[in-house]
């Protein structure tokens, strides 16, 4: 049997950018290969894939592979799936980390089956047992509620990765690392699930991702009228609109907008929780919030138990005099 | 049209999180009695997706849950919102499994139904939230697959989905027979009606052991397993929250702004 | 071991089915809303209501009904309690089917039932007067046969969610006679006839009753429900069988404010404790437990009494006098033990506060239902 060496991580590049949470799975993968005193190597797929290979590297890739075909521009997922398979065959780590994104979500469950190598989706910590040498990955489960530790009894053994659980390293331009293209043979018959069109639901203004002031409604916003108070607070503080999963299921707000276990993680420096209640599937997205404040009539609310500030009371009543002082405020 | 749906029986996720308590010795999750399990709401969706397809274009929906201990009230919902039959593969050997063996167990039990045109499964149970089952379904069967879909139709013998993805959504085409699995963003489960609870009295759930589906042993529940599980244990949460106060709700929101200033966070 | 106080495997379902469609259609803010309105329910939640086949829930299979028993419905009303939903759907769906049921002829049963079934139809009673009054005396509103038509005239005080109803059901005298339940009879009025007001009562605790004046109304003799002069027994009939449908109503609310202040005691922490820690707020949580367990199990013990077509009324009168004093002291303990937010008015247990008051009247006060029961233990 050969032996599974190293750490391999399956970078994701998007609008022409390596992802946010490549950038973190290099950052972990390091600090795991390290550990192990083993290699990081990296896979990168699409059409113009070096300098993207380059800036991998500096981020702490020892070595990127890279597998180039216009085929492999977007997420098609029998042919990625058959690209990695190959890869991973050929790389044997001991290690596969991806991002837990719709490609991630989509990709390494099958990859695991196919492989039949367990995989433990949207981990939140990885760490090298001393003992044993195996990798630890701590996960939260029942929405937030409890975390658990696994391990895997397979090999290679293969995680996806929370984004903004980890943090990235220093860009560094002067790292060394090599470059090698794969040829990825792709089979276009084989492609069974087929992706023909990408709808971008656009949402003006800062993303919600990137916004580091996050002003959030919930359910009780009771409308979509509700939330235009909710960017005009967002606007005047340079911030986004986010909403929890009940809003975006009924249609008041795009898709793009959701915070939560099934939505995206953000980490802003403020969070601003207007008639939210906290479930434990929202703050699975939030979390990371440096200060969380709450504006909810239900004392009970859980969000209180998470914000650092709060009001109770009807946020109709709230919101208008908030808006009012703090555009005062600003303008000081 | 034949549609089979999975569906997991679950620990309420919607229970307040103070109600949940861990057994450190058995790693396992407890609720309160008075707490009822429900079917998990990823699943619910699945079988909401299936039940659209059936209202336009026909055909029988097979619900199939697989575990131990079910309340017959909470998973024949199934058959009340309107699914023609419900298999339970129900036994204690299903026991203390992970992604894997339960895979394989309802893949299984799905070559005994036999005939499928489309697999529906929640995109992740709502108590582990691994997302791994219909992956694993789709991969044990051979079948192609989409994940996360918010919008299913089918025209001839091709499947066309709408994928959340990140800033939007994609459009994906996968031929039948192929496995989905449903995001919440396609809608809530339709609520019971009266006649459907008359429904679920008239028909009552098949039961299969795991010899029923010829399942290898050492392929099911705990044995099957291909993690292991060394702790669970609830986050710490240290925050204190200080609320702000005022003569009605707007001078409170007034202070808060005050507050916040001082705190230096606006 | 006989005593089985468990519910079926269809009546849980319902239960489950009726809290998400609360958690869905009627969250607090909703109910807060339709508090304010003088309908009580917008269209669009009695269809939903109705997609449901709750409208026909105890309407027979033969009237396009749902056929349930009375305790599948008392179940339904609880999960209905809890918002408090409030609107027409006791009024119509079960006290207006149950008077059809109870008082019509055959030929008005296959007229109108299915209509309520349908949710066509929207009923409510119009009985109480300005002389307040449950009893057949109170009834003083005249109807004059002319040429086969009624003339109806007189004052309907307090009849409930006057503006949703279709139609009403009016009991006025077409005879007077020295037995004051000799000569009354029942009458199915459209809402819209001419010289007929519908007002509502102003006042926080009022819920929404209306005054109807009913000036020289004239409608068809076929809108005679049942017999001239004999409706009265029939009326008697429906509503006494509808009482422990609305205390179930009543724990359900009860039990939602319960499971309110319970969660707070456990929640609010005061002096370094969980307030529910101290013995006097103790005392208060466990005095409500106490009021909604006695509603509880008298309403279903009610409901099971009339399903098994055991005698009924001693249960009946004994449920009404309970569960309107559980629910109106549960809701008084609970701002006592939560305090300042409980008395705005967005919060839930002021929905309930006020709907206790209301329901503690409707159908007859507890003294009446005290008075009531002392007359069957011990007869004159």
């Amino acid at each position: 049997m050969t032996e599974h060496k190293g750490v391999l991580i399956i970078g994701e590049i998007i609008e022409e950018n390596l992802a946010a949470v490549t950038l973190e799975l290099l950052g972990c993968g390091r600090t795991l290969a390290d550990k192990l005193g083993e290699r990081l190597s990296g896979l990168l797929m699409g059409s113009d894939t070096r300098p993207h290979a380059s800036k991998a590297i500096a981020y702490g890739a020892d070595k990127i592979y890279i597998m180039e075909d216009p085929l492999l521009e977007d997420y098609q997922s029998d042919l990625y799936l058959a690209a990695v398979e190959k890869m991973v065959r050929r790389v044997m780590p001991k290690i596969v980390l991806m991002g837990q994104t719709p490609m991630g979500r989509d990709l390494a469950p099958r990859l695991g089956f196919r492989m039949h190598a367990a995989v433990l989706m949207d981990c939140v910590e990885l760490d090298i047992d001393t003992q044993t040498g195996r990798l630890l990955q701590v996960r939260p489960v029942y929405g937030g509620n409890a975390r658990a530790v696994f391990t895997s009894e397979t090999r290679p053994q293969m995680a996806t990765v929370r984004s903004k659980a980890m943090s990235p390293l220093e860009r560094n331009s002067s790292r060394k690392g090599d470059i090698i293209e794969i040829k990825p043979e792709i089979d276009p018959s084989a492609m069974r699930t087929k992706l023909l069109e990408k709808v971008k639901e656009e949402v003006a203004g800062i993303k919600i991702e990137d916004a580091a002031i996050l002003v959030t409604g919930g359910r009780g916003i009771g409308g979509p009228e509700g939330f235009e108070q909710l960017e005009d607070l967002a606007g005047l503080l340079k911030g986004a609109v986010g909403a929890t999963r009940p809003v975006v299921d009924s249609g008041w707000c795009p898709t793009s907008r959701q915070i939560g276990l099934t939505g995206k993680v953000v980490a802003p420096d403020l969070y601003i929780a207007v008639a939210l209640s906290g479930s434990s599937q929202h703050m699975a997205g939030c979390s990371g919030a440096k200060h969380i404040v709450a504006i909810n009539s239900d004392p009970q609310a859980n969000i209180f138990r998470e914000a650092s500030f709060g009001i109770v009371g009807d946020w109709k009543k709230a919101l208008p005099s908030f808006i009012e002082k703090v555009r005062e405020l600003l303008k000081e | 049209m034949e549609l089979i749906v999975c569906l997991k029986q679950i620990l309420d996720p919607e229970a307040p999180p103070d109600s949940y308590t861990i057994d450190q010795e058995a790693n396992r999750i407890f609720l309160p009695p008075e707490i009822a399990p429900v079917i998990s709401t990823f699943d619910e969706t699945a079988l909401e997706a299936a039940l659209r397809l059936k209202d336009t274009h026909g055909g029988r929906i097979t619900a199939l849950s697989m575990g131990n201990k079910f309340v017959s009230d909470v998973i024949k919902k199934a058959l009340a919102v309107g699914a023609d039959e419900l298999i339970l593969l129900e036994d204690v050997s299903f026991e203390g499994g992970d992604a894997w063996s339960t895979a394989y167990a309802l893949a299984e039990a799905i070559k005994k139904i036999g005939r499928y045109d489309i697999i529906f499964c929640g995109r992740q149970a709502a108590d582990w939230d691994s997302g791994l089952v219909g992956a694993g379904i789709a991969e044990l069967l051979g079948l192609p697959s989409v994940t996360l879909a918010k919008k299913v139709d089918i025209t001839d013998k091709t499947v066309t989905v709408e994928r959340v993805a990140g800033d939007g959504f994609e459009i994906v085409k996968v031929p039948i027979p192929c496995l989905i699995t449903v995001s919440n963003e396609l809608g809530e489960l339709r609520l019971v009606r009266l006649k459907g609870v008359r429904r679920a009295e008239k028909i009552q759930p098949t039961v299969w052991k795991p010899e029923d589906i010829g399942a290898d042993p050492s392929r099911i529940g705990s044995r099957g397993r291909l993690t292991t599980l060394h702790k669970l244990f609830k986050p710490v949460k240290e925050t204190q929250c200080e609320i702000i106060e005022g003569e009605d709700v707007a001078e409170a929101a007034v202070n808060l702004t005050l507050r916040l200033r001082e705190a230096k966070l606006l | 071991m006989y005593l089985n106080l468990d519910l079926s495997e269809s009546e849980k379902m319902l239960k489950r089915t009726a809290l998400d469609f609360m958690r869905r259609e009627a969250p607090n803010e909703t109910i807060k809303a339709l508090l304010e309105t003088e309908i009580g329910c917008t269209d669009d939640l009695w269809h939903k209501i109705v997609e449901m086949g709750w409208a026909g829930i105890i309407i027979p299979e033969a009237y396009q009904g749902e056929g349930f028993p009375l305790t599948s419905a008392g179940v339904l009303l609880e999960a209905l309690g809890s918002g408090p939903l409030p609107g027409p759907y006791f009024f119509s769906a079960i006290l207006g089917s149950l008077i059809v049921m109870e008082a019509g002829i055959e030929e008005q049963k296959q007229e109108i039932l299915p209509n309520l079934a349908e949710g066509k139809q929207i009923l409510t009673l119009a009985l109480t007067e300005p002389e307040y009054s449950w009893e057949s005396d109170g009834v003083r509103t005249k109807a004059v046969e002319d040429n086969g038509d009624f003339v109806l005239d007189g004052v309907k005080l307090f009849t409930p969610e006057a503006k949703t109803a279709t139609h009403f059901i009016v009991a006025a005298r077409t005879r007077n006679n020295a037995d004051p339940v000799d000569g009354i009879s029942l009458f199915l009025v459209d809402s819209r006839s001419d010289g007929l007001s519908v007002n509502r009562i102003p006042g926080f605790l009022s819920g929404r009753s209306f005054e109807i004046k009913l000036n020289n109304v004239r409608v068809p003799g076929t809108a005679l429900i049942g017999e001239k002069d004999n409706g009265w027994d029939g009326l008697q009939q429906a509503i006494t069988k509808s009482i422990p449908l609305l205390c179930a109503y009543k724990v359900g609310g009860s039990q939602a404010v319960v499971e309110i202040a319970l969660e707070y005691s456990r929640s609010r922490v005061q002096f370094g404790r969980p307030i529910g820690r101290f013995q006097r707020v103790q005392d208060m949580i466990i005095e409500m437990v106490n009021h909604a367990d006695a509603a509880r199990w008298t309403t279903y013990e009610a409901l099971w009494k009339l399903d098994t077509e055991r005698p009924a009324a001693e249960s009946i009168y004994l449920t009404k006098m309970i569960s309107s004093t559980a629910y109106w002291e549960v809701c008084t303990l609970a701002h006592q033990v939560i305090s300042g937010v409980s008395y705005s008015e967005e919060h839930a247990v002021s929905f309930h506060t006020r709907a206790s008051r209301y329901l503690f009247h409707l159908l007859g006060d507890p003294a009446y239902h005290r008075h009531k029961l002392g007359q069957l233990l011990v007869p004159q």
